[in-house]
């Protein structure tokens, strides 16, 4: 498997656990398609010693209510708690990336999310790193898109560790 | 009423969501948007029995609020709930005082297991 199949399917897996069998179908696409009109947006950078880049999201009001883990509390979420569950779904993906990437020796830290309203998102030029998917959920479409630089010296097939992962409890 | 517990968290919707877990357990609950309201409500309300405290806020980090507070003397037990991972972070919160590690999503029922077994006794 190839760097690129590796980081799309590490993607896949990392989006798949956080939408928690809410993902019918997950598919890398071509980033330089059409833009979406997803009006809620939400990206973080990160960086380290071996890799940095960014990580986005964006989905319509809609979908991102639907994917509010609490049934009886969704139709209560204004505006605001839209945007920033937008943002919490961000923060807790690229936390799965994260976690991933560090079993394999990639240590990243991360920025607090950016969350922005109204705005379709279209990447501009094939000649960038930008890896594009899409989701599709029962409530409508998840897009995603990870921008991400890997020194050479990265190998991610190899020497692959066990570490925590999302939901882990340590107790000291 | 099992105690008051202290979230500082800067997502409205994971405070929202912990104490929806926490409420109905019998817990009483405030709230701190990062590090620097964290230390001002932890001085306020000095009868709690645990605090809830995510890592990546603005302003202050939790990690940093909790050494911050270390340093005043003693105070209720912490568990850390971040998307982190990274052993270092892990090993300075330990230092720090924290008794847990929580990495997001969290279970509410073991949330509240662990909140109970870990609280201070009123």
């Amino acid at each position: 498997m190839d760097i690129n199949e590796r980081i799309s399917r590490i993607t896949c897996e990392a989006f798949e656990g956080l939408l928690n069998g809410a993902v019918v179908s997950a598919v890398s696409v071509d980033p330089t398609g059409d833009g979406q009109e997803a009006e809620l947006v939400a990206v973080i950078g990160f960086s380290g010693s071996q890799a940095r880049g960014v990580i986005g999201l964006s989905a319509t009001p809609d979908v991102i209510r639907a994917l509010y883990p609490r049934e009886d509390s969704r139709d209560d979420l204004g505006e605001a708690e839209l945007a920033d569950w937008t943002g919490e779904l961000a923060n807790q993906l690229l936390g799965r990336l994260k976690l991933d990437l560090m079993r394999r020796g990639v240590q990243l830290w991360m920025a607090t999310p950016v969350v922005l309203r109204g705005v379709s998102v279209h990447v501009a030029s094939s000649r960038t790193a930008v890896r594009k998917f899409r989701f599709d959920v029962d409530a409508g479409v998840f897009w995603a898109w990870l921008d991400l630089t890997l020194d050479e010296s990265v190998d991610l097939e190899s020497n692959e560790t066990t570490g925590p992962g999302a939901g882990d409890m340590l107790f000291f | 009423m099992r105690g008051k517990v202290l979230i500082v968290e800067d997502s409205t919707t994971m405070r929202d969501q912990l104490r929806r877990a926490l409420v109905p357990a019998g817990y009483e609950v405030i709230d701190a948007r990062d590090g620097v309201e964290g230390i001002e409500m932890v001085k306020r309300h000095p009868d709690l029995v645990l605090l809830i405290c995510d890592v990546n806020m603005p302003r202050m980090d939790g990690i940093t609020m909790i050494e911050t507070l270390r340093a005043e003397g003693p105070m209720a037990p912490i568990l850390m709930l971040t998307t982190e991972g990274q052993p270092e972070l892990i090993q300075k919160a330990k230092a720090a005082g924290a008794r847990g590690w929580i990495i997001k999503p969290f279970d509410p029922r073991l949330l509240v297991k662990a909140v109970s077994s870990l609280a201070r006794p009123l």
